[in-house]
């Protein structure tokens, strides 16, 4: 981040965007827009796209963060975790929700991203689904079905690192379709005045409501792809071997999901490749890893089951 | 012209590539965030919250040790160590640049927009619309434990956070 490295990143990519463009297009218009939408940061994967073939097939990297603020992403969290709360009831009991909360909170500290906007916060659903979300504002929700499947606390860590992880790596934000940001959501952005008027914040409140639904939608029902999934694994694996937990507790708490989980089923057997191929490439990143656990198993029994017990 | 959009654009490519090497030095002035940063008095999470900074505040980089950094709160004043997670380039956050005559007349709609966008007033609109309640959101947000809390549920089975170069 030297001084033109800062100047290059802030001034080039939008200047490339539109200079593409009006190489591709030849239409002043159309670049117009594209330059206020560039200059804004809310460049589209799809002017992206274009901009990259204008510019002789290179590839632009672009990143969710050129697009949404920090505080962008927790508000579109929110929203999702209000979703997802109108389809599930919380599960009640104090003692258990402290205690995901210090190990996850714990988790989320030895994580690639420790500090987020407002930090990482765990909540237990009252379901007996096999389940779990993680918002990219870091809300991450547990159904007690799933936290049943753990019967130690480096098995419940493995969960709830490989859900920290689709945040650490914003895979949520990646499923809003770039159709949200349109033209006039950037005006609406774009404007000086001091409030926005009601018809922008009609345009603006659509776009959140189409972003935070893309979320939900791939959270609850049509869930990541293979290679999203096998990197929140991997991450999961470099959290417990750097904190102490065993990792292998990933894939004994996989192997117990492969014994349930019902084909067909609507929780994680429709939205997680099959159990046993995630041990399979799990055991793959193991084989070469040189480890020793530390966790001290006497200490973590005793306060797994206090908290978690009658669950 | 076309031929001369082109080259252009291939040469701001060459730009945009080289700027692609990311990562904070001394002397950068990135700003905070997360809603509320922690300075601590020594790199590590343990160790002693000396200030408060919000989102957006500006800091100066006098210092990097690992995955921490010495700062100087640009407003304030106060010196300590931030997480290098909790900090952003300016333009991440929206936030214009105060220095740099380049940047004509786009520094003040960028303060402008700092905020905007997604935001309460979107989310208020939103709620209205679809019905739905924040109230369980805010009450999990609530579930916050203090980080010493978290250094003994770790220190006490044998495990660590595995701070890089701070243990």
């Amino acid at each position: 981040m030297r001084a033109p490295e800062r100047f290059a990143r802030r001034w080039f990519a939008p200047a490339l965007a539109l200079a593409a463009l009006v190489a591709l297009g030849g239409c002043a218009q159309l670049a117009g827009v594209t330059g206020e939408l560039a200059a804004l940061g809310l460049i589209s994967e799809d002017v992206q796209k274009a901009a990259e073939v204008g510019a002789a097939g290179a590839e632009v990297v672009s990143s969710i963060n050129e697009t949404f603020t920090p505080e962008q992403q927790y508000y579109v969290g929110r929203g999702v975790a209000a979703t997802i709360l109108s389809q599930y009831q919380p599960y009640r009991n104090a003692a258990a929700t402290e205690y995901v909360n210090r190990l996850g909170q714990a988790l989320g500290l030895a994580s690639p991203q420790p500090f987020l906007y407002k930090g990482y916060r765990f909540m237990i659903l009252d379901s007996d689904q096999i389940n779990a979300f993680a918002t990219p504002g870091g809300h991450i929700f547990l159904t007690r079905g799933m936290i049943r499947l753990a019967r130690t606390e480096d098995e419940l860590a493995a969960i709830i690192a490989h859900e920290i992880n689709h945040v650490v790596l914003q895979h949520g934000m990646k499923s809003i379709k770039s159709s949200r940001i349109t033209s006039s959501v950037v005006d609406a952005l774009a404007t000086t005045a001091t409030a926005l008027t009601d018809n922008q914040l009609v345009e603006l409140t659509a776009s959140f409501s189409g972003s935070v639904d893309d979320v939900a939608q791939t959270l609850v029902t049509s869930g990541y792809s293979r290679a999203t999934e096998r990197e929140a694994d991997a991450g999961a694996v470099e959290i417990l071997l750097k904190t102490g937990y065993d990792p292998y507790g990933l894939v004994r708490v996989l192997e117990r999901m492969a014994e349930v989980l019902e084909p067909g089923g609507l929780d994680f057997a429709k939205t997680h490749p099959d159990p046993e191929v995630r041990i399979r490439w799990i055991e793959g990143m193991l084989a070469d890893t040189e480890m020793s656990p530390r966790v001290d198993a006497a200490v973590t029994r005793r306060r797994f089951v206090a908290a978690l017990g009658g669950i | 012209m076309r031929k001369l959009t082109v080259l252009l654009a291939a040469t701001m490519l060459l730009a945009l590539t080289a700027g692609f090497a990311v990562g904070l030095e001394v002397g950068d002035q990135p700003a905070v965030s997360v809603r509320e940063g922690d300075v601590r008095s020594a790199p590590g999470f343990l160790s002693t919250i000396t200030a408060k900074v919000a989102y957006g505040a500006g800091v100066s980089i006098l210092e990097l040790r690992g995955d921490w950094a010495r700062v100087r709160v640009v407003d304030t004043g106060a010196e300590g160590w931030l997480h290098v997670s909790a900090v952003a380039e300016k333009e991440a956050l929206r936030l214009g640049q105060a220095t740099g005559s380049s940047s004509g007349g786009t520094t003040s709609r960028e303060i402008a927009l700092a905020g905007r966008g997604f935001n309460e007033q979107v989310e208020a609109q939103y709620r209205s619309e679809k019905g739905l309640d924040f109230a369980l959101v805010d009450q999990m947000e609530g579930y916050g434990q203090p980080v010493d809390s978290l250094g003994t549920f770790f220190a006490e089975a044998g495990l660590s956070f595995g701070e890089g170069g701070t243990e």
